[in-house]
């Protein structure tokens, strides 16, 4: 399944644009990480497309998202003998890298963010608009592009275990610095209060069963469950005889 | 640039595949069967460049059609596209590409035109380089961070997980004296100076 990688799923749409259309979207996009600061946010949150900048970081299941604009005359000619390629339209491409299946991808977008994703595709011909999610669904079924070899570099974490997993890593370094001159009582009061605070940091990773069940079938000397660690999640600390203050 | 967000760079190259046939067997066809090979288990030439976080194929036989009342547009050549999100610069990733996976770069880029092999380093960076389409707007949720850092974080947490299950129950000075026994194996070399001084 090339789309997939783990946890990770690789999503590449293409849709026509009629050229004139364009600059406007190139002004759009320029516009996007300006809107994104904190200062406009605060300013102009209250404005849809303002807000939908906001929005669209908490879509936590995206790992990188890209568009780009291919030209009607960008398509590279190499060769004297190669026809060359001059489309009557520009094409969008929007790849994504995310977990969790399609469908849930575009649903989400279509919740969060539809005034975003009306944004963007509204420039895009036939483009039935985000909401309802049905011919929206249908439309990107359409444009899709499957993927002939995907990688992720970390195939067994979802961008949430990625961001908490950084997260620890942050408060781990902070605590080691802290906690270097503490007694050994006080080291303890200490650690269990940061357990605390890094509780929704302790889950594990590792592939989803279908997934290791899909490739064991496929690949017999592919993925190892013994090799992925404990599935699903832990709770390691019992909450409730964790003092937070001594 | 968009093509650069914080420390990564978002690359996309559009190469056109040759048409013709190669050893009986179409280009594209060749092409693909190349491409369905890096899919078995530690095949991925992506795997032997530093910084990169996640990176494709795509055979672009067509755009996609979408009937009437939309105009069809037919492409007079195939293309591949590779994308890729890496940390660093553009010229680096692929002088990485031309020299830690000249096998596997050859063998899927001798399909496509105007491929000027693996040993002028110019020469390839310039292919790449006429064949790139820039980002126009690029996503990351991650606050600058690398690979590296990415997967130790990954590591750390799934060893800290396991720690923190070992140490329930045991006594302060244990605790305290596994939980420095860690840190010299986990922590972050900054972090490991400051629990020192």
């Amino acid at each position: 399944m090339p789309n997939i990688d783990g946890k990770a799923y690789g999503f590449t749409a293409i849709t026509p644009m009629k050229r004139w259309k364009t600059p406007f979207l190139r002004v759009f996009f320029w516009l996007v990480p300006i809107l994104a600061k904190p200062l406009p946010q605060r300013l102009f949150g209250w404005i849809p497309i303002v807000r939908a900048q906001h929005d669209l970081t908490a879509l936590s299941f995206i790992h990188f998202a890209r568009w780009s604009i291919i030209r009607h005359d960008f398509w590279p000619q190499l060769d004297a003998a190669q026809p060359r390629d001059e489309t009557r339209y520009d094409y969008l491409i929007f790849c994504s890298n995310f977990n969790g299946t399609w469908e849930q991808y575009i649903d989400a977008f279509s919740a969060i963010i539809p005034g975003g994703m009306q944004m963007i595709w509204r420039w895009s011909e036939q483009f039935p608009g985000s909401q309802p999610i049905t011919p929206f669904l249908s439309y990107i079924r359409r444009v899709q592009v499957d993927t002939a070899h995907y990688h992720s570099a970390y195939p067994d974490a979802s961008a949430n275990d990625v961001k908490q997993a950084l997260k620890l890593q942050a408060r781990l370094d902070a605590f080691a610095t802290t906690s270097a001159s503490l007694t050994a009582e006080q080291f303890a009061v200490a650690y269990r209060a940061m357990l605390v605070e890094v509780q929704d940091c302790l889950g594990t990773t590792g592939l989803d069963p279908w997934i290791v069940d899909w490739q064991e079938a496929v690949i017999p000397d592919g993925v190892r469950p013994e090799t992925l660690g404990p599935r699903g999640l832990h709770t390691p600390v019992q909450l409730d005889r964790v003092p937070v203050r001594a | 640039m968009s093509n650069i967000n914080k420390q990564s760079y978002a690359f996309t190259a559009l190469t056109p595949i040759i048409a013709g046939q190669t050893d009986g067997m179409v280009h594209l066809a060749a092409l693909r069967a190349v491409l369905a090979g890096f899919d078995r288990p530690d095949a991925s030439p992506f795997k032997q460049l530093p910084g990169t976080h996640f990176a494709r194929f795509t055979v672009l036989e067509d755009v996609p059609q979408l009937g009437l009342p939309t105009d069809a547009d037919v492409l007079q050549s195939k293309y591949l596209m590779l994308e890729a999100d890496f940390d660093g610069m553009r010229d680096v990733w692929l002088d990485a590409l031309r020299t830690r996976t000249a096998d596997a770069v050859t063998a899927v880029y001798r399909h496509c035109l105007g491929f000027p092999g693996v040993h002028d380093a110019a020469a390839f960076r310039a292919y790449f380089a006429k064949c790139q389409l820039e980002t126009t707007l690029d996503f990351s949720p991650f606050d600058g961070d690398t690979l590296p850092a990415v997967q130790r974080a990954l590591d750390t947490q799934r060893r800290f997980v396991g720690f923190v299950h070992a140490m329930q129950g045991r006594s302060a000075e244990q605790l305290q004296a596994e939980f420095r026994r860690f840190l010299a194996e986990h922590a972050s070399p900054a972090a490991r100076a400051g629990a020192r001084s």
